[in-house]
């Protein structure tokens, strides 16, 4: 029998907040254990949380970016279990109004365009961290993550294929980089996706029993698992069994998942209103003064490249792939009013660097301003495009100044004619093989009394001014 | 020196008069609590060091002129289950017994800069939960006018303390009747703030939708005083309300002509004890005299407060009593093999009975399945009960009722009976469900020689009013003057 | 129970008709296939919940739901107090059960008592407290963490 796979997802996402959601705690990644912790936080008793705004104000822009209706009057709720990264023993989360509703965003898979309906998205804290310590068989608790603010993003089960997932998975976490709203660094967990998978006859309506694998937090693995799982399942199936609702921990290791042991009180949360914190309401005003500071989102900008800057879609896709990068394309052209050598230094030198070194795009420290003075040294004829390529890695690696570079190094263009003209009657000088090669008709000797001359003249003369009077010079002795 | 039967103003003006000093009213009340609390036991913990090394800073700075609160020096006592920074803060519970918070209150804060003298924690029913202080992991407190009475509760000791003159006044908090109802029990003026007035930060939260701390007093002009200290917005508590401070300055004049008071006659049915019922007919019939239009109206829903009250409030404690797990603060039991087992054995061990019994029916009302039948219709007629206030104040400007149904009664005559003991908080619930204000002062004395408070409740925010009525009723009667004999041997009722 | 047998609780007890063995079969084959579909997927979150709801108001707490209370509330009580326990809510929740007299159809559910809304704080970090504070009052602690005993699965 065949079968269909369904899917559906619950992402979250740390938002980029200064302060975390309750306290004025720093959100920063990492330090000491218990060092960005306050009574607040770390659930002391007496203490009570204060929203931060910007959580609120972040929330509304996913919302919008994913076409939500925006929940003019939402609530939040307590979400009561134990566990000792969790203070309060209870999660302030939203169940029953929750800021975000009703969504839908476009994937693209294999040039077919489809919607992933988003069920809703609420805002939460996140947990601390546990750490087992193997030494004295104990568990420490670091409660510095306490707190920092969360999206939860809740799909429908709309998916059909792991490649839905990630071309979705990519997506969201390109739009949520460009509001600003969250870095997305899936290794410090930043994003993360609860996956619920289950499989059905093929044709049929009836979902079938789903599994949940919790915290997963990188593409490659997320894509293992879903296959693995639907595998699983499927076997299982056809061998007469059937599937049991658990949560599995995918092991990136084995390659396999596993079932967890079940929690003892299952999923009663007790879900009620949060006493301690006042119902939230959005007004008109402030979505619209969301609406007017939201900042241009991936797919508007591709398609604005291609019009304003007749980019390629295959360019324009790629450059806005990363924020910092769009944000470095389109800075530099501003500068230096020239789009396709922005471009074409972006994704030749920029990519190659990137990779070079697996420096991530947030990690890219260069200046727009740098590049354009870059491309503004090679079309004033200051340095031809090698030198070019040599500056733009010395800004890349140690940040220089492209043309003080130029000049501590020699490196402006030659393009005195009679200093080329020297050279070039030396260089022909001393291969009396080549010019017999052409004389034989091997063209291809030419490119090599090119070189020798831009070699003999350091890779700095004008290619230009070199190849005007290697040609006049040959066509005297041929 | 004359202190006794002062009130906390009076003693604020001596020392600024300079005819006393702060430190040598401060010893004159631990001396008080030396003499008075094998007896009572209203204090958790007694800071006398302490209170005597902030009694002399605090005179610096009266004399300097940094101080100039008309409270400032004069010796108090705290809740025990509001922070006091670096001082135990113990909730009267085991599982919190060497609890020293690193913040204080916001209401410790306020005072504190206004001058006030810490004499120490008051004790209470384990988490404000109880009616009669018995429940506490540090002893029973007794009532000062019969010590083989209780002085009610959940704030028994604030009331207690007062009664005794052991503190000049207290903190209480109050989420179903405990201020009201210990004040009335021992003879003393209290104030229930409408829910937002106080800040609850540093409040160990019992039912956080319910709670407020308020003041405790001699006279309700004490009380006032105490609320325009602690009362106002406070940045690290969402639901403090952003308002206008409290304007008391024009509440003495003793003048209650033009208004109008109505009486609930389901709060003088069955149930209500002759020996309260009396005393609180007859001050009606002072305010009458007093100036005030007095009225009988129906309020029936109200009948439905201690059903509601138990389901919300349980629910809410259910949730806020599991951040004690034995892993970041309090009791843990040192011998657990597992975590399961320093979950359920420091719980167990840590809470008593009476909070346990909240707990799981917290997480009954709250558990899937029972959610709708009991949270959420407690939800609703949480909001009948408001409306049914909101078209009640649009008639009248306070309500009279009395605080509870009986005088202080016998130690352990209740205790067994959980269900008797909610039934206490039948005339002080309501009041909390709709997040109203309400004062309780002394009215008269029962047969059996106990105090009697009668209750006014008012519209949200409209302290003032209830400060004014009660003024003019203490100003016409004596009753809030009268002491235990245990503090005047002269004293006593009759 | 089941989505079926509450089905056909409902279908007898609307019906008064009693079914025999073979009826019963009958009628619970096509509430199957009716169920099957519409696509509903009975195996969910009810599994979980067996054996813990109950009737209270009909029964008192049961043992079941005693022990289900402990659990969700992380409370062990011993045998003496389970059941005092079980006597007192059972009569606490029948007295509660006068909740039902009133018809709170349409009634909004009132959460906080006053109708504020939007508190906020602006995005400012302050200085967090000093970790030896906060871990003052920890029953144990180990290189600036909270100690419990392991918790790996």
């Amino acid at each position: 029998m065949n079968y269909q796979i369904v899917i559906g997802l619950e992402v979250h996402i740390e938002l980029s907040t200064k302060s975390k959601i309750f306290c004025g705690c720093t959100t920063e990644f990492g330090g000491e254990p218990n060092t960005h912790v306050c009574p607040v936080c770390s659930g002391m008793p007496g203490v009570l949380p204060v929203l931060n705004k910007k959580v609120v104000d972040f929330a509304i822009r996913a919302g919008l970016a994913t076409n939500c209706e925006i929940t003019r009057y939402n609530k939040f709720d307590r979400k009561n279990y134990f566990y000792p990264d969790l203070p309060k023993a209870y999660q302030v989360s939203q169940l029953y109004l929750p800021i975000c509703r009703n969504g839908k965003v476009e994937i693209e898979v294999n040039g077919e365009k489809k919607f992933i309906g988003i069920h809703e998205i609420h805002m939460e804290e996140d947990a601390g961290k546990l750490v087992h310590d193997p030494w004295d068989d104990c568990t420490l608790v670091d409660y510095n993550r306490c707190g920092v603010p969360l999206l939860e993003i809740v799909s429908e089960p709309d998916f059909r294929s792991a490649d839905e997932v990630i071309a979705y998975l990519t997506k969201l976490r390109e739009t949520m980089m460009y509001l600003g709203v969250s870095d997305c660094k899936m290794q410090e967990g930043s994003m993360r996706a609860d996956v619920n998978i289950s499989v059905m006859p093929m044709g049929s309506t009836k979902f079938g029993t789903r599994t949940e694998m919790k915290n997963m937090n990188s593409f490659k693995a997320i894509y293992k698992a879903i296959n693995y799982e639907a595998q699983r399942q499927i076997e299982l199936l056809e061998a007469g069994g059937s599937v049991v609702q658990e949560t599995r921990r995918w092991d990136d290791n084995k390659d396999a998942s596993f079932a967890m042991r079940s929690k003892e009180d299952a999923h009663d949360y007790r879900y009620f209103p949060e006493p301690d914190l006042l119902p939230i309401e959005i007004s008109e005003e402030w979505i619209n003064a969301t609406v007017e500071n939201m900042p241009e989102l991936p797919e508007d900008k591709r398609r604005r490249y291609m019009t304003e800057f007749s980019l390629s879609e295959y360019d324009a896709s790629v450059i806005t792939s990363e924020r910092q990068i769009a944000y470095l394309f389109e800075d530099a052209t501003k500068i230096c009013g020239k789009p396709k050598e922005v471009c074409n230094y972006i994704m030749g030198e920029l990519m190659r660097l990137m990779s070079e070194t697996a420096t991530l795009a947030e990690e890219v420290e260069m200046s727009p301003q740098k590049i354009a003075d870059i491309i503004e040294l090679v079309s004033q004829g200051k340095i031809n495009r090698s030198v070019a390529k040599e500056v733009f890695e010395a800004v890349f690696r140690d940040d220089v100044d492209p043309a003080k570079y130029v000049e501590e190094n020699n490196l402006i263009m030659v393009d005195d004619s009679s200093l080329v003209e020297e050279i070039v009657e030396k260089v022909i000088a001393e291969n009396p093989k080549s010019i017999e090669d052409l004389r034989a008709g091997k063209a291809k000797a030419r490119g090599f009394i090119v070189g020798q001359t831009m070699r003999a003249l350091k890779g700095k003369a004008n290619p230009q001014t070199v190849n005007e009077i290697i040609d006049e010079k040959l066509s005297k002795i041929l | 020196m004359e202190l006794k039967n002062k009130t906390a103003l009076e003693i604020g003006q001596m020392i600024k008069n300079k005819e006393v000093s702060s430190v040598e009213v401060t010893k004159a009340m631990l001396e008080n609590i030396k003499n008075r609390e094998e007896k009572v036991n209203a204090f958790v913990t007694v800071f006398e060091e302490e209170a005597i090394k902030q009694a002399e800073d605090v005179q610096a700075k009266i004399e300097s002129g940094e101080l100039t609160s008309p409270l400032a020096g004069v010796p108090m006592g705290i809740k025990d289950n509001i922070c006091t920074k670096d001082r135990l803060t113990t909730c009267g519970s085991k599982m919190l017994h060497n609890f020293k918070p690193p913040y204080n209150a916001t209401v410790t804060e306020r005072l504190e800069n206004s001058g006030a003298i810490v004499l120490g924690k008051l004790n209470m029913d384990e988490f404000a939960m109880g009616g009669s202080t018995e429940t506490s992991y540090f002893g029973k407190t007794t009532n000062p006018w019969d010590i083989t009475r209780v002085p009610g509760g959940s704030s028994g000791g604030s009331a207690a303390s007062v009664a005794a003159e052991e503190v000049l006044y207290s903190l209480g908090s109050d989420t179903g009747g405990s201020i009201r109802q210990p004040c009335s029990f021992c003879g003393v003026s209290g104030i229930k703030p409408t829910y937002g007035a106080v800040s609850r930060f540093g409040l160990v939260a019992f039912a956080s939708s319910l709670d407020q701390i308020g003041p405790v007093g001699r006279d309700i002009r004490d009380c006032a005083e105490v609320l325009s200290i602690i009362s106002g917005h406070d940045p690290k508590d969402s639901t403090s309300v952003k308002r206008p401070m409290f304007d008391f300055s024009t509440c003495f004049d003793g003048d209650l002509k033009g208004m109008k008071i109505g009486i609930p006659t389901n709060y003088f049915g069955e149930g209500l004890d002759e020996d309260v019922k009396k005393p609180v007919l007859e001050a009606c019939e002072t305010l009458k005299r007093l100036g005030a239009e007095v009225e009988e109206f129906e309020m029936d829903i109200v009948d439905y407060a201690i059903p509601t009250y138990y389901v919300l409030a349980c629910a809410e404690a259910s949730s806020n009593l599991s951040r004690y797990d034995g892993i970041k603060y309090g009791y843990r039991n040192r011998d657990c093999e597992d975590l399961m087992d320093v979950y359920y054995t420091s719980r167990n061990e840590g809470f008593g009975m009476e909070v346990k019994r909240r707990i799981m029916l917290g997480s009954f009302v709250l558990s899937s399945g029972y959610y709708d039948a009991y949270y959420k219709k407690g939800l609703q007629i949480r909001g009948l009960i408001k409306k049914s206030f909101d078209e009640a104040f649009s008639k009248y400007d306070m309500i009279l009722s009395p605080v509870a149904p009986t005088t202080a009664y016998k130690i352990g005559e209740n205790s067994s009976d959980p269900l008797k003991m909610y039934l206490g908080d039948i005339y002080t619930v309501s009041v909390n469900l709709a997040g109203i204000p309400a004062v309780s002062v002394p009215c008269g004395f029962g047969e059996n020689g106990m105090p009697v408070g009668m209750q006014l409740i008012g519209n949200a925010f409209d302290e003032p009013k209830l400060v004014r009525a009660a003024y003019a009723f203490q100003k016409a009667t004596d009753f809030h003057t009268k002491k235990p004999s245990m503090v005047d041997e002269k004293g006593g009722n009759r | 129970m089941s989505i079926k047998e509450k089905l056909i609780a409902c279908l007898i007890e609307n019906t008064g008709i009693s079914l025999n063995e073979a009826m019963l079969e009958n009628v619970s084959a096509r509430f199957d296939e009716i169920l099957g579909l519409i696509g509903f997927n009975d195996n969910s979150e009810e599994v979980v919940e067996e054996g813990k709801v109950i009737n209270v108001a009909k029964n008192g707490i049961d043992d079941n739901l005693i022990k289900y209370l402990e659990e969700l509330s992380r409370l062990k009580l011993s045998e003496e107090e389970e059941k005092e326990a079980k006597a007192d809510l059972t009569k606490i929740l029948g007295y509660i059960d006068m909740l039902n007299e009133i018809d709170t159809t349409d009634v909004e559910p009132m959460s906080h008592p006053f109708s504020y809304t939007n508190n906020f704080r602006e995005d400012v970090c302050v200085e967090s407290t000093e970790r030896e504070l906060i871990l003052k009052n920890a029953p144990q602690q180990k290189d600036g963490c909270f100690k419990v005993p392991t918790t790996v699965e």
